[in-house]
């Protein structure tokens, strides 16, 4: 991947290269980086990239060194999010900036993110008299293989906008789409405010109807119980209940389902959004498109009553045994939440929804539950609200 | 918006303590109700043109593309890994099975009823929950 960094990335976009200090400073730290990539020490690499960004952070070399560092370290999030940054900070009016997009439109796919590459590569031609006839050549080339390997994994999803270059006519022909995580935002004047006083929490557990017995009913009748903040997120398995699947969500209107939907759960309160979400093999456990459900349920349904939203799921739970067992004064949602009683637990399948879970499919972080005892930490805060939360990171590295 | 990444990996990312690869959080994270607006807006503005990812790496994405007038508190009670000596009757084999260990350190002085966890991560073993709860319902024990 080394090959990849040539001279021509290390340029800056907007400290000019003319300061001899600068640049010897940007080119011993890149040397550190890259020398700890080729001996195989990514930690070091990856302490060294974010020395450089933190000192060049508009340097593309450092934000796409970087991006390869995160890449060989297997955060291919970070990575694609670098990538990202990389090509947000091009100079449009440098000569050498098709040939760098070139190169970042090469190492997407080496990436494995064929769909942003595609992207950056068709914005790249679009450009037509204005490339040269090698970079052309060569970006005509790389898209053919991208289209190839496109075709193999017809599930990509668009990726994010890259250059400023103009989309082809026939793409902007069409109106823009609105993806399928899209949040129907209630009308701002609709919602007259947090209530004063102690903030409050509403805590959404997201589950599955495969998990409910072996999960979120132990959660329920232990840690959720006598919390009137907790409300369970469920699905239904299609697999089993197939007649009850809602039809498929059109991507201009992902409202979220109505609750009665889902008759079958046990959970109480518990709130349906559509069955169990995933992408394939992906990592996804909390999909993005559930998140803006979410998202939206909270504005419509709970914002007026709690002025804090957790998002946790279901193999997280919180420590509070000092937290009394009655339901909370601060937060009364629903009149009667008792948990019920203990039912016996059954072997968890093998599967969540019609996909397999992900916490399971994968090697990753099992991204299941999470439950809170933030409900004593947000009073600590005092009355929390956002104009006050930078007072309480002072000292805290910034983020970049 | 609160949250936990520092936990969240057990590799590299906690050793270097880089805010700046900081996602939004693991499994657990709380937003007030401006950041839930200010994301629903983000969503709405720019999902069509962000790969569906994790959620919080897609929601780092979109952080990225916000005016960043969200701030992102980093909450370390939120536990991934290393605390299973927090978690009477739990299986440490269990997260030695999946995940590095090697995330303990001055969790060791932190017991079951401090006040600086939030919540921990079962890795499914819903039954430490069952048997921690019924430990701690004996009583606060503040350490």
């Amino acid at each position: 991947m080394l090959h990849l960094w040539p001279s021509c990335l290390l340029f800056f976009a907007q400290e000019p290269a003319s300061e001899p200090t600068l640049e010897k400073r940007h080119e011993e730290l890149f040397e550190k980086v890259t020398s700890s990539m080729k001996n195989g020490d990514l930690g070091e690499a990856h302490l060294r990239s974010v020395e450089l960004r933190a000192e060049f952070p508009r340097s593309i070399s450092a934000l796409s060194v970087s991006s390869a560092v995160a890449s060989r370290r297997g955060q291919h999030g970070e990575a694609h999010a670098l990538m990202d940054a990389t090509l947000r900070v091009l100079p449009q009016d440098d000569p050498q900036e098709p040939q760098t997009v070139l190169q970042l439109a090469t190492e997407l796919v080496s990436l494995g993110r064929t769909s942003t590459a595609r992207l950056v590569l068709q914005q790249l031609l679009s450009r037509g008299a204005q490339l040269s006839g090698a970079v052309a050549k060569s970006a005509a080339d790389q898209l053919a293989r991208v289209n190839k390997i496109n075709e193999q994994q017809d599930t990509m999803a668009v990726a994010f906008s890259a250059t400023a270059a103009p989309l082809p006519d026939a793409s902007l022909a069409s109106p823009p789409k609105r993806s399928e995580a899209y949040v129907n935002m209630p009308r701002r004047s609709s919602f007259s405010g947090a209530p004063s006083g102690r903030p409050r929490l509403v805590i959404f557990v997201h589950t599955c109807t495969a998990f409910e017995r072996t999960r979120a009913a132990v959660l329920q009748r232990t840690w959720a119980k006598d919390r009137p903040e907790v409300i369970f997120i469920t699905d239904v398995t299609p697999a089993a209940h197939p007649a009850r699947l809602p039809p498929h969500t059109p991507s201009h209107a992902p409202s979220v389902p109505s609750r009665e939907q889902n008759p079958e759960s046990e959970l109480e309160p518990h709130e349906y959004l559509g069955p169990y979400l995933t992408k394939g093999s992906a990592d996804l456990s909390y999909h993005p498109v559930t998140l803006a459900r979410m998202f939206e349920l909270y504005l419509r349904k709970y914002a007026s009553e709690a002025d804090w939203l957790m998002l946790i799921d279901d193999v997280r739970a919180a420590l509070d045994p000092t937290q009394p067992r009655s339901p909370s004064p601060s937060l009364r949602l629903r009149p009667s939440l008792r948990a019920s009683e203990p039912r016996p637990e059954s072997p968890e399948p093998l599967s969540c929804g019609p996909a397999p879970c992900p916490a399971r499919s994968t090697g990753r972080v099992p991204l299941c539950g999470a439950a809170a005892r933030l409900s004593r930490v947000l009073p600590a805060l005092g009355a929390v609200r956002d104009r006050r939360l930078p007072q309480l990171v002072r000292g805290l590295p910034q983020r970049r | 918006m609160i949250g936990d990444f520092l936990n969240w990996s057990e590799g590299f990312r906690n050793a270097a303590k880089d805010y700046s690869s900081w996602a939004s959080g693991g499994a657990g994270m709380a937003l007030s109700y401006a950041a839930v607006w200010q994301y629903s807006k983000l969503i709405n503005e720019h999902a069509p043109t962000v790969a569906f990812q994790n959620h919080d790496i897609w929601l780092h994405l979109l952080y990225g593309r916000s005016p960043q007038t969200m701030l992102r508190v980093h909450c370390p009670g939120f536990h991934h890994f290393g605390f299973w000596h927090l978690v009477p009757f739990s299986q440490p084999w269990l997260s030695t099975k999946h995940h590095n260990t090697g995330y303990s350190g001055a969790l060791e002085r932190i017991g079951p009823h401090s006040k600086t966890i939030v919540s921990l991560h079962f890795c499914r073993d819903l039954g430490a929950l069952e048997n921690f709860h019924q430990l701690v319902q004996d009583g606060p024990e503040e350490y």
